[in-house]
């Protein structure tokens, strides 16, 4: 069953790079490659084992892939696609070795590569795995969680998804190095990818080498990224760019571009939490707890918690953090009939971080940081994970990984599917001469460089990890000159794993990607 | 395909729910820390001074800066040859080099470059 592809020599690593140094990446020209015909089915062993350690690596890289066929159904149409579930070695702009990184692809067959966009998915963290976005999102199976309301007793069952992006792009989800199987190749160790920087050049290296292996010059070439992944996306863009190739467009699902804006990631809460107070308001809204939400449409609610949050909490919290005057009645009233906590908690806790709000809105209960719809009971925060919209989902995307790429992609290791690695421990976080890194230069170089790219930005009402408002006021800094759109609904960090929300969010994904190419 | 209802709690509290009394240790436990995306380890927060943000001209002007370090890093001299944009990793100068070349002096400065890119609509004035 095993077909075995020799391991790429050095030198050939070297003229490949060369090759490929002499495509520039660039899209268009040339007459289209015919369609070719899906590769044969393998199933794949690999002997490998892979660690997520910091100081491992790999001697050995081997590019070998497990390949089986599937059909979706998208819209009463039937999808032939095929999987391709392996590894691919990053090489350094120099042509060296420099990790290999675990892979799925999914390809329509007969499909044009060279008219065919694929779109590059990955999770953050940093130091997580894509399982998240793979069997959550808009691969060809997904996960039925039931968020908002999980059971977690039993496995989520895996399902064909009917919101699949297939019938609009190729999809190739990627681990980061140290997770998944992902894993450095020596000199280098794992933790020589683990930093801003770092990261997000040697995804440029994989994306340079999957679109040249795969002979997808022509493509037109998509990111989606969440969370962390956000951040690589912004930097990873202005990368692709310089390096020649081309990104039509980068899709941020819930964005932390800048970590100086978001008042929950740094210890000493200095910086104003304005941010959070609209996805406070959608929240108490949900929960029925909002005076000001009573008969009003969500959207319009969470418009009127914006100007509340911008033209009135704003500037008042700015002037209490300075020194300045108390906020006066009137604005503390506001904040309560739009929050559902008393005027008299926001008078004590007036620069109101997202923790104090979960433990706080609902008597007896706390609620998640994902998605701060999923109410638990007790307020006491457990050791450990203390989200229970991440540790109720987690067992069955920990599980099903696994048996989905053995059972139905056919590829199978006696690894451990790292699903979120230590690297965030160590990483790097500096970048461009800030101690945080703040990604909206690196995105407006991006532009710079590529005026025509289109970015989407989906983002989660009620997730309290990365706000929408502050992602809405970061992304403001760009101008109005870039191609930017927001998408918000109720949800949380993963919308898509909402029901009402994925078919929305897939509609915008489908208009965002027709206007991308141009049709 | 399946997991037998045992193993299957097994697993739940060991990845996340903290059961009280044993755990089987048949399950195998992929997570090592806690989901917390984005986060900075508390050291680092603690440390770490909070960065203004820039916008308008002040954001351009950033902009320009970075891509001018990223040109002069691989440019001591000034200038770069299109074979030397292509060795320092630059296609994007390497596939538009006759454009931004306007004189056909075979190399191109910073300016040559910068002056293609506004053309083009990057906004870095």
């Amino acid at each position: 069953m095993h077909i075995f592809v020799p391991l790429i020599a050095r030198a050939a690593w070297l003229a490949l790079a060369l090759l490929l140094a002499s495509c520039g990446g660039g899209g268009g020209g040339g007459a289209s490659p015919p369609a070719a015909p899906p590769p044969q089915s393998q199933s794949y062993t690999d002997p490998t084992l892979y660690t997520s350690g910091s100081g491992a690596s790999l001697g050995q890289p081997v590019e070998i892939a497990a390949v089986t066929q599937h059909t979706v159904t998208v819209g009463g149409t039937v999808l032939h696609y095929t999987a391709t579930a392996g590894h691919l070695t990053a090489l350094s702009p120099g042509g060296a070795p420099e990790a290999s990184f675990f892979y799925v692809a999914y390809t329509q067959d007969g499909a044009a590569p060279a008219t065919r966009p694929v779109t590059f998915f990955y999770n953050g963290g940093p130091g997580s795995a894509s399982a998240w976005l793979h069997l959550g999102s808009y691969g060809p199976r997904r996960l039925v969680t039931g968020v908002p309301h999980i059971d977690a007793s039993v496995q989520f069952p895996l399902v064909d998804n009917a919101e699949t992006l297939l019938d609009v792009s190729d999809l190739v989800f990627v681990d980061a190095i140290g997770s998944g199987y992902s894993e450095a190749i020596a000199p280098n160790t794992n933790r020589n990818f683990w930093g801003v920087d770092v990261d997000a050049a040697v995804f440029r290296d994989f994306i340079v080498r999957y679109v040249a292996v795969n002979q997808r010059q022509a493509s037109p070439r998509f990111l989606f990224g969440e969370s962390y992944g956000t951040t690589r996306s912004a930097v990873l863009a202005d990368l692709l760019e310089s390096a020649g190739v081309e990104v039509k467009g980068v899709v941020l699902q819930s964005a932390v571009l800048d970590y100086n804006s978001n008042c929950a990631l740094t210890a000493k809460v200095t910086l104003p939490c304005t941010g959070f107070m609209p996805s406070y308001a959608a929240t108490a809204a949900y929960f029925g707890v909002a005076p000001a939400a009573k008969a009003v449409p969500v959207g319009d609610f969470v418009d009127q918690a914006r100007t509340l949050a911008g033209t009135q909490y704003d500037p008042a919290l700015r002037n209490a953090l300075s020194g300045g005057a108390q906020p006066d009645a009137g604005l503390l009233a506001s904040l309560a009939s739009f929050t559902g906590m008393s005027a008299s908690v926001w008078q004590s806790h007036f620069n109101m971080v997202p923790d104090y709000f979960r433990y706080n809105l609902l008597a007896g209960q706390s609620l998640g940081r994902y998605d701060a719809r999923v109410a638990v009971p007790g307020t006491a925060p457990p050791s450990g994970d203390d989200d229970p919209s991440s540790y109720l989902i987690t067992p069955s995307f920990s599980f099903r990984i696994t048996d989905y790429l053995a059972n139905e992609l056919k590829y199978t290791t006696p690894s451990t599917y790292v699903l979120l690695s230590n690297a965030i421990q160590t990483w790097n976080f500096s970048h461009d001469g800030r101690a945080l890194p703040d990604t909206v230069p690196d995105l407006a170089a991006a532009f710079a460089q590529n005026p025509r790219m289109k970015l989407l930005v989906f983002d989660g009402y009620n997730d309290l990890a990365t706000p929408f408002y502050t992602t809405e006021r970061d992304l403001a800094r760009l101008g109005a000159g870039p191609d930017v759109r927001v998408r918000s609904y109720m949800g949380g960090h993963m919308l898509y794993l909402d029901d009402q929300a994925r078919p929305l969010a897939k509609a915008d994904l489908a208009d965002f990607y027709r206007r991308a190419l141009g049709n | 395909m399946g997991i037998d209802a045992n193993a299957w709690r097994a697993l739940v509290c060991a990845l996340a729910l903290g059961c009280a009394g044993g755990m089987a240790h048949g399950a195998e436990a992929t997570v090592e820390v806690p989901m917390r995306d984005p986060w900075v380890p508390p050291e680092l927060a603690k440390k770490a001074r909070v960065a203004p943000a820039s916008s308008g001209a002040e954001l351009r002007q950033e902009v320009d800066r970075k891509l001018r370090a990223r040109f002069d890093a691989a440019a001591p001299s000034g200038t770069m040859t299109r074979a030397e944009a292509r060795a320092a990793g630059l296609g994007f100068i390497d596939r538009h080099f006759d454009a931004i070349d306007r004189g056909h002096a075979g190399r191109v400065s910073y300016g040559d470059y910068r002056r293609f890119l506004v053309e083009r609509g990057a906004a870095l004035e």
